[in-house]
């Protein structure tokens, strides 16, 4: 059974879905205006920060998002997750950390290799110079 | 010059397409229009715009406007295309959770603070794309984490206690709006000078 009420403020149609949810359809004449997103906005309510996670994105949904439950809701693995930043080249060692340390000095070699490109495009006059012949054993 | 115009100017071969094109784009919810930058990308493909947004606006009819969501649209050699809507950039959310709107703007610099319980929902969320059907949780989480870091978002194993996150949050305040206004004068600086 379909019921259609269109309220005159917000001109939307309802369509009552299977399960007894409602779904809410823009009327075909309503049009989101783009407005210009304030990029200085800081929300200062930090009680709500803490207590809940405020990504709820329906329009219809629980305000302002999932509560925060305690420790003994969330999985064990959740509160074991690797939280450091990346370790510099100089902090790995290739027997305990294997490959993450040979990734790391992969990177190092590319971004010394970018660095002696730049170089050499900047002294081209130099390509054939003696001292740049053997740039590449460096 | 004349020689130069000459070799810059060559035929464009039509190069017509055989296969199913894929579109990835973010599309803010409700405000899919024929406006660059979506219309010409939809126009080239051979796909009918207008239909297109009524019915991406429609789809999107009960998520928030203004929200983006990353769209995969499959074009078909018939015109026809399968259009799937994903759950929301992961970057908006991780903004959302932590209350600002801008990253952070230079290395080692902290926009937002975080606990790992706000991480694990953003996960569940991300989790119903048929991209991540497959993947554990726990990968999901370690990657939002990876993304958090890039936009200066700090994540913490505790819970957030909220009277320093207050402090936070109005230092941050202070030291947004102060970027802003540097950026600002930095424009008009530049108006004034090639203007």
């Amino acid at each position: 059974m379909f019921r259609l009420v269109v309220t005159k403020s917000h001109n939307i149609c309802r369509t009552p879905v299977a399960q007894g949810s409602v779904r809410h359809f823009a009327a075909p004449g309503a049009k989101v205006v783009p407005q210009k997103e304030d990029k200085s906005f800081v929300d200062t309510d930090a009680e709500k920060l803490s207590k809940h996670v405020c990504v709820n994105f329906y329009v219809q949904g629980e305000e302002p998002g999932p509560a925060i439950k305690p420790d003994s809701e969330y999985p064990e693995w959740l509160f074991k997750l690797d939280l450091k930043p990346p370790q510099p080249l100089e902090d790995l060692d290739p027997e305990k950390d294997g490959w993450q340390y040979w990734r790391e000095l992969r990177k190092r070699q590319m971004q010394q290799m970018r660095r002696l490109e730049q170089v050499r495009l900047k002294r081209l006059h130099l390509q054939d110079s003696p001292s740049m012949k053997n740039w590449r054993r460096f | 010059m004349a020689t130069k115009a000459a070799t810059r100017v060559r035929k464009k071969e039509v190069v017509k397409v055989v296969h199913g094109a894929l579109l990835r784009t973010h599309i803010k919810a409700g405000m899919a229009s024929a406006a660059p930058p979506l219309g010409p990308q939809l126009g080239q493909r051979g796909v009918n715009v207008a239909n297109f947004c009524k019915e991406f606006n429609k789809e999107t009819g009960h998520i928030k406007p203004g929200v983006p969501l990353p769209t995969r649209i499959n074009v078909k050699p018939d015109r026809s295309y399968d259009l799937e809507i994903c759950s929301p950039t992961t970057s908006w959310l991780l903004k959302q959770a932590a209350g600002i709107r801008r990253g952070r703007q230079f290395y080692g610099e902290v926009a937002g603070k975080i606990s790992v319980k706000h991480v694990y929902e953003i996960a569940l969320i991300k989790s119903k794309d048929r991209a991540l059907v497959g993947v554990p949780l726990e990968e999901i989480c370690r990657k939002i984490i990876i993304q958090s870091r890039s936009i200066g978002i700090e994540v913490q194993k505790e819970d957030l206690d909220p009277e320093l996150l207050k402090q936070f949050l109005a230092e941050r305040s202070g030291t947004v709006a102060k970027q802003l206004a540097e950026l600002a004068e930095k424009k008009a600086a530049k108006m004034l000078r090639t203007g």
